[in-house]
């Protein structure tokens, strides 16, 4: 429930800026360990990137680096009622990865060998097979690779649980509620003032987890890490009958493809459309949204006789090296960042899972993670910097 | 005019929209509703006549189609659109 | 897809009377127009071209006249009427998506005017969703344009003056109305008949209604709301539940009812085309934010007639005049000067319309004012069959929007985009969520604006056709 931050002198143990998976994930575990929690969010409950994607728990298209995230992010959402306590819908299903010409098979088994090496079981088969397992495969198949582990949620139903967790377990929900800045006094105090709002959020810690708009907090806070946004196509039909079983992707990359409980089917691939941060995505680019089709139709056939309901871009954010940030901004800063990472929503709970242990004084391993890797600290500061990747 | 709905004929008069000359013969019902909350599947026909509800689909010549927004034409072939 | 060779110095959206009009004006100031409509024949809804066997049977009126004369103005005059042609998506930079009757086709237009009109708006109530309740501005279209009753005998229900207008089409058809069941009292409806002496021509044609309706023993109900409708083998049964506790509840036996509360204007397109939207109380509806002209605050967007706000359609023909009349002055193809004189005449009609205007929008809100709670079990968006009570639970969660609502419910995300639910919806936040008319917010559109075969937007190809973007990484 929106609240309005009462007195001045109410003063969190976490104060954690945007409300979409990481962010409202850690709020919750950090109230679950006992901390008085404020999660801000300038919109609505899980209503920017995290509402709009498209709901995938695919290995196929994460980096392999981030291949055992994912895996653990996935059996979060696959058992959502024992740590959000019910479940969002999330589907188990095995998923594909095909191949149509000579170079997409090179590819293919490249990345299924780089990926089950890091963890995720999958193997080559046949185009036989797959044509076997699904059935409505364009027979012209090359080759594919097949996952265990794969499956969907209906990711915008994910907010109301969200909603319910985070009353439940005492999270002050400020929606619609932009910080102006965050400003650090001594002894650790941080007063994050709000727009339109008198008095500032008092926190022991503060934790950004703004996704697309990490570039902009981390700025609030002295850091500077470039932070790059993509508008991500997705495109969803009307219920049809049963035209896949399995989650389909390519091996370029270019295409995923899910049919919901509900009979929908979900196109996506990472093609991109034109958008700004501020108003996220703002154009679909009609190449793309052809390109993107055709696609799909070539792979499934009969998806042409589908019936296109809508068509939107989602948000996706990424570090220079393409892998999140999660941690604290020098070795005992009590300001914390999590997210921009592809794939964030399904490995979202998983890393703020590992954020939030951190944050209670564990120490999982959160090396690769490091804010610290891009920005450079105020000199004052003397730990020894991991080297920077280009 | 001839069309047919269901495989049963009824006439129509050119230029008409088919939402006339279906429910002229009584055919009201064009097709089953998505599932419910609870209980049966209802059914579907046209609601709004100004293509905005999209209720009053029908499969024209193995094609979707609104009725409201379908000039019927001789021997036409109108089936009922199910939705899942 | 093919683009458009030449761009038309203005686009409007819609050919109704107000789009129509501004058309034609604008033709007349020299401007190079191309007027989109989905519909073969111009005329819009009010307007609409009756078939060649509802011409034959139903006596051509003052209504029709106006209509045929639209038409006849709009074919003498340089537009370009793009017919059939429906407009899929809409960008921020008014790159509109069509499909016509020769396929797909794409057009950026300089300047935008949106004339879409307005939709009928529909308030929830239980049994609602069988074939046998069709919409009252839907009756008039079957009525005038079909030349065809939806059923031998018909309950009309709701707001606004169609409830009058549509039983006698169905008089003039041979049919029966069993009942009229109003949400507005009878001291409103003499208030709209005080204030339409400014408009000689529809006080004789009410007059003329009344008497008919009377002549016909047709009982009124005023002040009620429709409680209950069931469906029967051959027929509904409806329940009519007066404001008025004291009263009580009646039933009547019907083939159809035709039930619909007011008009309030098609945003699609506007909200599509990036303009403000307010909350209108006088109408109870979202409507873009427009100067009497039309403008908005999207550099070369305008939108006039019901589609900017319900006035009616001689108000509506009014607007599209000024509009045309203020892309000519902020183009400088005239001067301010000019501008007055020549919409001077339009600006008195619209005052002395006005009051007219704001009576009809006060009949067609009275739904609104003494709305019934929906049932739990009513189904309130009728595309997925989400349930009132689950549009409740999810304010209950803390959704305070209508966007909120339909992300956590799917309320909203069938393919009418909204129309036929946001009502009952914004209905819902205001009594369970305790949210103002203006925050309850409206429903963000997205394209394809109505279902699209995939097929039309993929073609015909082979793989080596597809433009494939650059692979991720591994």
């Amino acid at each position: 429930m929106s609240v309005t931050i009462g007195t001045a002198h109410e003063r969190y143990d976490a104060a954690i800026i945007g409300a979409g998976v990481m962010g409202a994930t850690t709020a919750l575990f950090l109230a679950q360990a006992g901390m008085k929690v404020a999660l801000i969010e300038r919109g609505a409950l899980f209503r920017a990137a995290s509402g709009i994607n498209a709901g995938t728990l695919t290995l196929h298209m994460t980096r392999a680096q981030l291949i055992p995230h994912a895996i653990r992010g996935r059996e979060m959402w696959l058992d959502a009622a024992r740590w959000l306590g019910e479940p969002v819908g999330a589907v188990s299903t095995h998923g594909l990865s095909l191949a149509f010409t000579e170079a997409e098979e090179a590819l293919l088994r490249a990345r299924a060998r780089v990926r089950s090496e890091a963890g995720a079981p999958i193997e080559i088969i046949s185009a036989g097979k797959a044509v076997g397992i699904e059935p409505g495969l364009n027979p012209g198949l090359r080759a594919a690779a097949s996952c265990a582990l794969d499956g969907h949620i209906p990711s915008y139903r994910v907010g109301a649980a969200y909603a319910r967790a985070l009353e439940r377990e005492g999270v002050t929900l400020l929606e619609h509620g932009e910080v102006a800045q965050i400003a650090t006094g001594n002894g650790g105090d941080h007063a994050i003032h709000l727009r339109d709002r008198a008095h500032p959020v008092h926190a022991a810690r503060v934790v950004a987890s703004g996704g697309a708009w990490l570039e902009k907090m981390l700025d609030w806070m002295g850091f500077a890490i470039p932070i790059r946004c993509l508008f991500n196509q997705l495109v969803v039909t009307e219920p049809m009958s049963e035209v896949m079983g399995s989650v389909i992707s390519i091996a370029n990359g270019l295409l995923s493809l899910k049919q919901f409980t509900n009979g929908s089917v979900l196109i996506g691939g990472g093609w991109q459309g034109e958008g700004t941060l501020e108003a996220g995505g703002t154009r679909v680019i009609p190449e793309n949204l052809r390109g993107n089709v055709r696609l799909a139709q070539h792979v499934i056939p009969a998806l042409r006789n589908a019936m296109v309901l809508r068509v939107w871009l989602g948000q996706e954010a990424e570090t220079p090296d393409a892998m999140p940030l999660i941690g604290s901004l020098g070795p005992d800063d009590t300001r914390f960042v999590i997210g921009s990472v592809h794939s964030g929503f399904t490995s979202g709970p998983y890393m703020a899972r590992l954020l939030a242990d951190r944050i209670l004084g564990g120490d999982p391993d959160l090396r690769a993670f490091d804010p610290c890797r891009f920005a450079l600290p105020p000199a004052t500061k003397t730990s020894s910097l991991p080297p920077t990747l280009s | 005019m001839r069309l047919t709905f269901k495989g049963k004929k009824l006439e129509a008069h050119k230029g008409e929209p088919l939402t006339a000359a279906l429910i002229r013969a009584g055919y009201l019902a064009l097709g089953q509703s998505r599932m419910p909350g609870q209980g049966q599947r209802g059914t579907c026909g046209a609601f709004c006549f100004m293509g905005v509800c999209q209720e009053c689909r029908v499969i024209v010549d193995g094609k979707l189609a609104q009725a409201c927004r379908t000039f019927v034409e001789t021997d036409m072939q109108v089936l009922p659109y199910d939705r899942l | 897809m093919t683009a458009s060779e030449h761009r038309p110095d203005i686009t409007v959206a819609g050919a109704g009377v107000s789009g129509t009009t501004c058309a034609v004006a604008l033709s007349r100031h020299g401007f190079a127009v191309t007027l989109i409509d989905d519909q073969p024949d111009a005329g819009g809804q009010v307007f609409r071209a009756p078939s060649p066997y509802a011409r034959e049977k139903i006596r051509a009126d003052q209504e029709r006249k106006k209509g045929d004369r639209i038409r006849k103005h709009l074919a003498a005059s340089g537009v370009d009427h793009r017919r059939a042609t429906r407009i899929w998506g809409l960008t921020g930079r008014f790159e509109l998506d069509l499909l016509g009757p020769d396929g797909m086709a794409q057009l950026r237009a300089e300047r935008l005017v949106i004339a879409n009109g307005a939709v009928e708006r529909f308030l929830p109530a239980p049994g609602w969703t069988t074939p046998r309740v069709i919409g009252l501005a839907g009756a008039s279209i079957l009525l005038r344009g079909g030349g065809t009753l939806p059923g031998r005998s018909i309950v009309l229900a709701g707001s606004g003056p169609l409830l009058f207008s549509v039983a006698h089409q169905v008089l003039a058809l041979g049919g029966k109305v069993a009942a009229i069941v109003s949400s507005a009292g009878l001291g409103e409806w003499i208030e709209l008949g005080t204030k339409l002496y400014r408009d000689a021509g529809r006080l004789l044609e009410a007059t003329r209604w009344m008497a008919q309706i009377t002549a016909a023993r047709i009982p009124i109900h005023y002040h009620a709301r429709i409680s209950d409708i069931q469906n029967l083998e051959d027929g509904v049964l409806v329940t009519i539940c007066p404001k008025d506790r004291r009263k009580s509840s009646s039933t009547v036996k019907a083939s159809i009812l035709a039930y619909g509360d007011g008009l309030k204007p098609t945003t699609l397109l506007s909200r599509a085309a990036g303009a403000r939207h307010e909350y209108d109380p006088s109408g109870d509806y979202f409507k873009p934010v427009t100067d009497t002209a039309g403008r908005t605050d999207v550099t070369n967007l305008y939108v006039t007639g019901d589609a900017a706000g319900i006035e009616g359609a001689e108000a509506s023909r009014l607007r599209g005049l000024l509009t045309a009349h203020a892309i000519a002055l902020d183009t400088g193809r005239i001067t301010k000067a000019g501008f007055d004189s020549l919409a001077a005449p339009a600006l008195r009609r619209l005052q002395k319309l006005a009051a007219i205007s704001v009576t009809m929008r006060r009949l067609m809100r009275s739904g609104h004012d003494c709305a019934l709670a929906i049932p739990e079990s009513t189904i309130l968006c009728r595309c997925e069959r989400v349930m009132a009570s689950a549009a409740r639970q999810a304010v209950a969660a803390g959704a305070r929007d209508v966007n909120q609502v339909k992300a956590w419910t799917r309320c909203g995300m069938g393919p009418c985009q909204g129309r036929s639910c946001e009502d009952g919806l914004r209905q819902i936040l205001i009594e369970t969520g305790g949210i103002s008319p203006q925050d309850t917010g409206i429903f963000t559109v997205r394209a394809p604006f109505f279902p699209l075969p995939l097929s039309a937007i993929s073609g015909e190809f082979d793989y080596d056709d597809i433009p494939l973007p650059k692979a991720a990484p591994l």
